[in-house]
Parts: structure tokens; C-alpha cells; sequence
């Protein structure tokens, strides 16, 4: 049965009560925020009161689909979660491919809000039109991929999506993660454990359903017009071939691969964590795309390693062969392998693991943890072994170390003390992701100023390298000269970042992967607004939808200001803002205090946010039509 | 002058038949004038016909003189190089 795309449905589940029931979204506020990640930042700010335990009854959970996501416009399966973060106690979205997304829309919802605590564990099964909440206590404490196998038993149907916790989550640790579709993860923020302490272990849909656009015959034309131009682009090819970890080479040589906790930024043979690696020799056994992506740059991997066995997984991205790897000294692959294969199975995110475990090792060899706090592990940098051994731990909150590492690496630096909070790399309880910040200015203040910390997932600022033509045109367009496509200079960082940003939030409130569009440059604001228009049945310009995309932002920031963050609180880990690069071809460069509050005012003046406070001003929050929504905050005219 | 470097030190990545993952390490005689361009033009001419080096545009290629990369030196691609220069060739790749 087909559904129009602009009839938008709303499935609410209350867990306490055992309750469901559908909300039909009015059209213009689809208009108004795009949907996706933009209506859940609004409905975030509505339902979760200021104060309230990312951990308790008060917090919600809304997943939602891109508002093309399950059409052919290309790229368009993802999906976000949207909550309260237990790692930062501010607002969170994580952005997730695979195919659950497209699964629920052609079960006839568009988003899917958790309120409240089940009293035991449950699933979520979506049936199409049945929606039921069954037990899970015999799934309680099982990994991710067995609980994947068992629900496709239970319910008879090896095709159905699933997104699913492992123990990690059940056990609140702080950056536990969920696994969709089986490979691919909702990572950052422990958004994880806000299902493990929801007792949702997992969701399950089959959907046979299908969306039809208002104009068909327009949106199919343009949809494979992108399609082609995408699959044309040279970033694509890119990532078909070697996936996100193919950067690792260049990020090596340039000295912007953080390696030692970012202690150092260039490892020996760090291109043996390469995506070309994992290609030349033997490894890659297979690509898959997400639903509707041309380019698939999903990846599987086998590895039959005799020291740590025998691995088939997916993966392993970018970050997760930075962090996992050179930030912990690694550069055996069949080990990095290991350890991502249990990061998926046990539900923990790669890089916060990474993180956590790159800090202990830098604070067990500068004498802070003794060998009795390791719990007899030899924590120095390259030590593969206790590296997996500690993954075991910290999901499972095992011995001293590992349910200290389970709080995440602000929580541990307090608790260990010295100048161990110097090397934990991390801002607002998030740890940074692996990407060297200090030579790359754009990348450093869209760090700063993330709502969910300091990671490359809300804003990618990729353009700044100016290194295809695509990418300094943005450039040009964004700042009026290319010659800004310099990722050292400070000038003009303000305007770079905004255009990210937008285009990143309307990216993914239409579903859209951003590869497609702040990596390649193919899907564009313009083409996306055309996209949406035709789909929707509605008016949408460029301009509008970038309006749209500001309009999102900034309930993002006011849920934080809400929650008593202040300019303060846009910071980058100290290394980063204290350490100058210490090798490499950008020795000796530093994003530094009076460096980054010079970026922060352009920033905030661009955006209407008041300097001193970071507060948006009245005058912003009416021009956005957002005075009536964003309440609550400190009124700054 | 023993001890000291001599000519260029050429690091590529991906460029050559079956390599695909490992660097490749070798030193490159330094004449006057030589540019980035000019050594990757050299070093089309003489690959293997098989190889991805030999048919790879330019606009494919990340080309870095002692890792900065050609965009950013003042005379790019004609940027001159010095004896004892390291300079990587790879293809570009994206996605973070």
C-alpha cells in the first residue's frame, strides 16, 4: 500500500504503560523543519524537561527516518536518534545507515518516540500496521548479533531490520552504542544506554509498504540525475573502493593522524590500517550499500588471525581503525579487526572506546594507574592483548579499570586526578573524534561549538582542504574567494562552518547520506530543496531549506543553553588547545584560547547568538519562528 | 658529503601493480629546476603501462613536498624542488 511522503506519522511507544498510539505531523511543520533530525530537536526541546536523567523515565528516545528516506533519491536511507545524552547531559542525535529506516516507513511511520521504563525487558516488534511489545528477557545480556539471529527466529523472517543493544548498553555504560541492520552503529554519546535503561533491548520492523511522491514522475527524474552525477563524482569512488579508512594514508603523511592519545600525529606503518591495506592484501571480502546508496561503502572483512582468532565483520571505518588503532599504538590490523568485532558485539562505540583506552594507557605509563588499578593488564601503548582484554571489561563494568573506564574518560581523569585531565581528549564528556584538529581551523570551531561535543558527525567541514574543485567552488560560493580553502587560515572559518552545519542538518533531516553531500558534492542544498519540494508537494527553495536547517541548529543550542551550557562550555580538549602539533609538517601549530574565542565570535555574530553567553538572542529566535518553541532559556533581546 | 641526502625522496602509495596497500620507498635523482609536476610527469613515463600510476589524472592525485599538500604551496604542481625534499604521491581519497 502506497503512502504520501508528506502525510507524515508519528508512532509513540510508552514503555511504562505498555502503551502505543499514532500522531499525525501537520505539513507545515514538516515544512518548517524538514523532518528527520529536525523535528526530533523540536520535539526533544518539548518532551524532555530541563534537569531531567538522561537515564530515567523523563527522557525520550525518538527515532526518525529522513523524509525521503525509502524513495530512490540517492543515499537517502539514513536515519537519526534523537536524545538526551547521558555521556554529556546535553542534547544528542546519532545518525545511523543501514536498513531499518526504509523498513519503517514502509510500515507506515516516519518516527518512533520511546517515552518512559519498561518494568522488564522488551522489543519493539512493527509489523507493518500491528505494533506489539514482546519480552526480551531471555535476549537480556546476549550480543548484538545472536539477538539478531534469535528475533529473525522468533518472528520467522530472515529479512526483517532490526536495531538492537548489547550488554555494553544494559549495563549504562557511558558510550555504549545501537547496531542496526546488524553492521552498522548508532555510536556516539551512549545513546545505547539510554535504551538499556529503558529496558528496550531492541526494534524490530518488517514493512511492505511504499511512499509515493506528490510529483512521481519529476522526483524519479531528478533522483537519477543525482544519482548519476553522485556516482560520477570521484569521492564516490573513493569510498567504493576503499571505504573511509582509504584517508588513513593521507591523514598519515600529513601529520593529522592522531596516534599515542594524540600525543603524536603520524605512526609507523600507519597504512597498514588502511582501506588500500585491507584491499591489497586479502581482507576485503565484500561491499554493501545502505538502502538506496549507489556508492556502497559499507564494507566486510575476514580475518584468520591464529594470535586472536577468527573475525568476519564490517568495517572497519575511519575512526574506528584511528581510534582502536594508532591512538592506542596499534598498527596490527588483525587486532584492530578483533577489537571492532567486539566493540559491535558487545554494542560500545569505536571511538569512545578507543578514546578510553588510548587515556588509560597514557595514565598507566606516566605512573598514575598502578598495576593493582589495571587489574594485572600491562596498559602501555601497542599492547593489543590487554586492549581486548579491557574492550571485555569495560562492557561488562569488570574490576576497578573497567567499570571506571565504563563512565568514559572525563569521569575517569576526576576520578584518577593529577594532570590526567590534561590528556583526556575530550570536551563536554564527549571524546573527540580521531581527527587532528589543531592545523585544521574550520574542523576545530565546528569541534567547539558541536551540541553533542567534539566530533566530525554534526559538521564536517571537508571543503576547508580545497583539495577537488568541487570543494573549493563550495568555498568559493560560501565565502566569496577559494583561496579560503585553507584549513590553516582563521579568516572566514565562521561562514565555512554555518554552510556545513546547514548542509549537514538538512542533509540528514531528508535522510541523506552526508558523504553525498560534504564529502562528494553531488546532493547539494539546491538539488535537496528540489528533491523535497517534489516529494512533499510543497515550495521549497535553497534558501529556505538552509533557513530550515539554521532553524534546527538552533533548537539544538537552546535545549543545551536550557540545560545551563554556556560559551564556556565550546571548548576543545585541552591537549589540543595547549599542545602544539608536536611533529610533522604542521609542527608547531595550535587552535589555542585566544584563537578560539576569536572563532567563537565570528561564529556566534553569524548565527545571532549573544557573544558573552552564547545565549541566541530573541531577535534570532523570532526571525527563525522559534520565540513560541525555544522557552524556558534566559531572555537576551 | 657522505651522510647527507641525496636527490628526492619519493614515497608513493597505491600506484603501482599489486602494492596497492604498501608504501614504496625510493630515491629520486634531483636535478635543477625539477617541479612536482615534472616528477610525476617522469614518473608516468617510465611505469609499468599496467600500473595504476601510468594512467592516473593529475586531479586524481594527492601530491605532497615534505607532507604539505601542492594546493597549498605558492606555485602548486610548479612548485620547484629542493635536494632532500620527501615527496608522496597517492590518490586521493574521501570520507572521514
Amino acid at each position: 500500500m502506497l503512502r504520501d511522503i508528506a502525510k507524515q506519522r508519528l508512532l509513540h511507544v510508552d514503555l511504562s504503560k505498555g502503551k502505543t498510539w499514532v500522531e499525525d505531523v501537520p505539513l507545515e511543520d514538516l515544512q518548517k523543519y524538514l523532518g528527520g533530525r529536525g523535528l526530533a530537536a523540536k520535539w526533544l526541546y518539548e518532551q524532555v524537561p530541563a534537569g531531567a536523567d538522561p537515564l530515567g523515565p523523563e527522557n525520550v528516545l525518538i527515532f526518525s527516518t529522513g523524509t525521503l528516506t525509502g524513495t530512490s533519491a540517492p543515499s537517502s536511507g539514513r536515519s537519526s536518534i534523537t536524545t538526551k545524552s547521558p555521556a554529556t547531559g546535553l542534547y544528542l542525535k546519532v545518525s545511523v545507515g543501514g536498513h531499518l529506516g526504509a523498513a519503517i516507513k514502509y510500515a507506515g511511520y516516519d518516527y518512533v518516540m520511546i517515552h518512559g521504563v519498561s518494568p522488564k525487558p522488551v522489543y519493539l516488534w512493527i509489523d507493518d500496521g500491528k505494533v506489539e511489545l514482546r519480552s526480551a528477557e531471555h535476549l537480556w545480556g546476549k550480543g548484538t548479533r545472536e539477538v539478531d539471529d534469535l528475533i529473525k527466529e522468533e518472528v520467522g523472517d530472515p529479512t526483517i531490520q532490526t536495531g538492537i543493544i548489547g550488554p555494553a548498553a544494559e549495563n549504562k555504560v557511558k558510550f555504549a552504542c545501537f547496531m542496526v541492520s546488524r553492521y552498522n552503529s548508532a555510536s556516539r554519546g551512549g545513546i545505547g544506554a539510554v535504551f538499556g535503561s529503558k529496558r528496550l533491548k531492541a526494534i524490530a520492523c518488517r514493512g511492505t509498504g511504499g511512499l509515493r511522491p506528490a510529483k512521481g514522475k519529476e522526483f524519479f527524474a531528478l533522483a537519477r540525475k543525482v544519482r548519476g552525477a553522485l556516482a560520477a563524482d570521484a569521492g564516490s569512488e573513493s569510498l567504493y573502493n576503499w571505504g573511509t579508512a582509504g584517508s588513513i594514508p593521507g591523514l598519515n603523511e600529513m601529520g593529522m593522524l592522531a596516534a599515542y592519545n594524540f600525543s603524536r600525529v603520524t605512526i609507523e606503518h600507519g597504512e597498514r590500517l588502511s582501506g588500500q591495506y585491507l584491499l591489497s592484501e586479502g581482507y576485503l571480502i565484500g561491499r554493501e550499500s545502505c538502502f538506496a546508496c549507489s556508492t556502497a561503502c559499507h564494507r566486510f572483512v575476514r580475518s584468520e588471525s591464529r594470535r586472536w582468532g577468527g573475525v568476519f565483520d564490517s568495517g572497519p571505518e575511519l575512526e574506528t581503525v584511528m581510534s582502536l588503532g594508532a591512538e592506542c599504538g596499534i598498527t596490527d590490523i588483525e587486532a584492530v579487526l578483533k577489537a571492532n568485532q567486539l566493540c559491535n558485539d558487545l554494542g560500545m562505540d569505536t571511538i569512545s572506546t578507543g578514546h578510553v583506552i588510548s587515556w588509560a594507557m597514557e595514565t598507566y605509563e606516566k605512573g598514575l594507574i598502578s598495576p593493582e588499578q589495571a587489574d594485572g593488564l600491562d596498559l602501555r601503548f601497542g599492547n593489543a592483548e590487554a586492549q581486548l582484554a579491557l574492550i571485555q571489561r569495560i562492557a561488562r563494568r569488570e574490576g576497578l579499570l573497567g567499570d571506571l573506564l565504563a563512565e568514559g574518560t572525563l569521569a575517569a581523569a576526576q576520578e584518577i586526578g593529577g594532570d590526567s585531565w590534561k590528556w583526556a581528549i575530550q570536551a563536554k564528556g564527549l571524546e573527540q573524534s580521531a581527527v587532528d584538529t589543531r592545523a585544521a581551523k574550520s574542523y576545530a570551531l565546528a569541534f567547539a561549538v558541536n551540541p553533542r561535543g567534539p566530533d566530525h558527525l554534526m559538521t564536517e567541514t571537508y571543503a576547508e582542504f580545497g583539495f577537488t574543485q568541487e570543494a573549493r567552488d563550495v568555498i568559493r560560493k560560501v565565502t566569496g574567494d577559494e583561496k579560503y580553502a585553507d584549513p590553516r587560515l582563521t579568516e572566514k572559518r565562521a561562514e565555512i562552518v554555518l554552510w556545513h552545519e546547514q548542509c549537514y542538518g538538512a542533509s540528514e533531516a531528508l535522510g541523506f547520506c552526508v558523504f553525498t553531500s560534504t564529502a562528494a558534492f553531488a546532493v547539494n542544498p539546491e538539488n535537496m530543496a528540489q528533491m523535497f519540494s517534489l516529494a512533499v508537494g510543497v515550495p521549497m527553495s535553497e534558501e529556505e531549506l538552509m533557513l530550515a536547517a539554521r532553524r534546527m541548529v538552533t533548537i539544538e543550542k537552546c535545549f543545551n543553553v536550557r540545560e545551563g551550557a554556556r560559551r564556556k562550555d565550546d571548548r576543545l580538549p585541552w591537549r589540543m588547545m595547549n599542545e602544539p602539533v608536536p611533529d610533522g609538517p604542521n609542527k608547531g601549530m595550535i587552535t589555542d584560547q585566544a584563537m578560539l574565542e576569536n572563532l567563537l565570535d565570528q561564529y556566534y555574530t553569524a548565527h545571532g547568538w549573544d557573544l558573552e553567553t552564547s545565549i541566541p538572542r530573541q531577535s534570532t529566535l523570532k526571525y527563525l519562528g522559534l520565540d513560541a518553541v525555544c522557552v524556558g532559556i534566559p531572555v537576551i533581546p | 658529503m657522505a651522510g647527507l641526502p641525496t636527490g628526492i625522496r619519493l614515497r608513493l602509495f597505491g600506484l603501482s601493480q599489486g602494492h596497492g596497500g604498501r608504501i614504496e620507498e625510493q630515491v629520486w635523482p634531483h636535478t635543477p629546476d625539477l617541479t612536482v609536476g615534472q616528477l610525476w610527469a617522469d614518473l608516468q613515463r617510465q611505469a609499468d603501462p599496467r600500473a595504476p600510476l601510468a594512467s592516473l589524472q593529475r586531479d586524481m592525485v594527492l601530491a605532497l613536498v615534505n607532507g604539505v599538500p601542492v594546493q597549498r604551496l605558492e606555485r602548486g604542481w610548479d612548485a620547484t624542488l629542493a635536494e632532500g625534499d620527501t615527496v608522496t604521491f597517492m590518490v586521493k581519497a574521501f570520507g572521514g
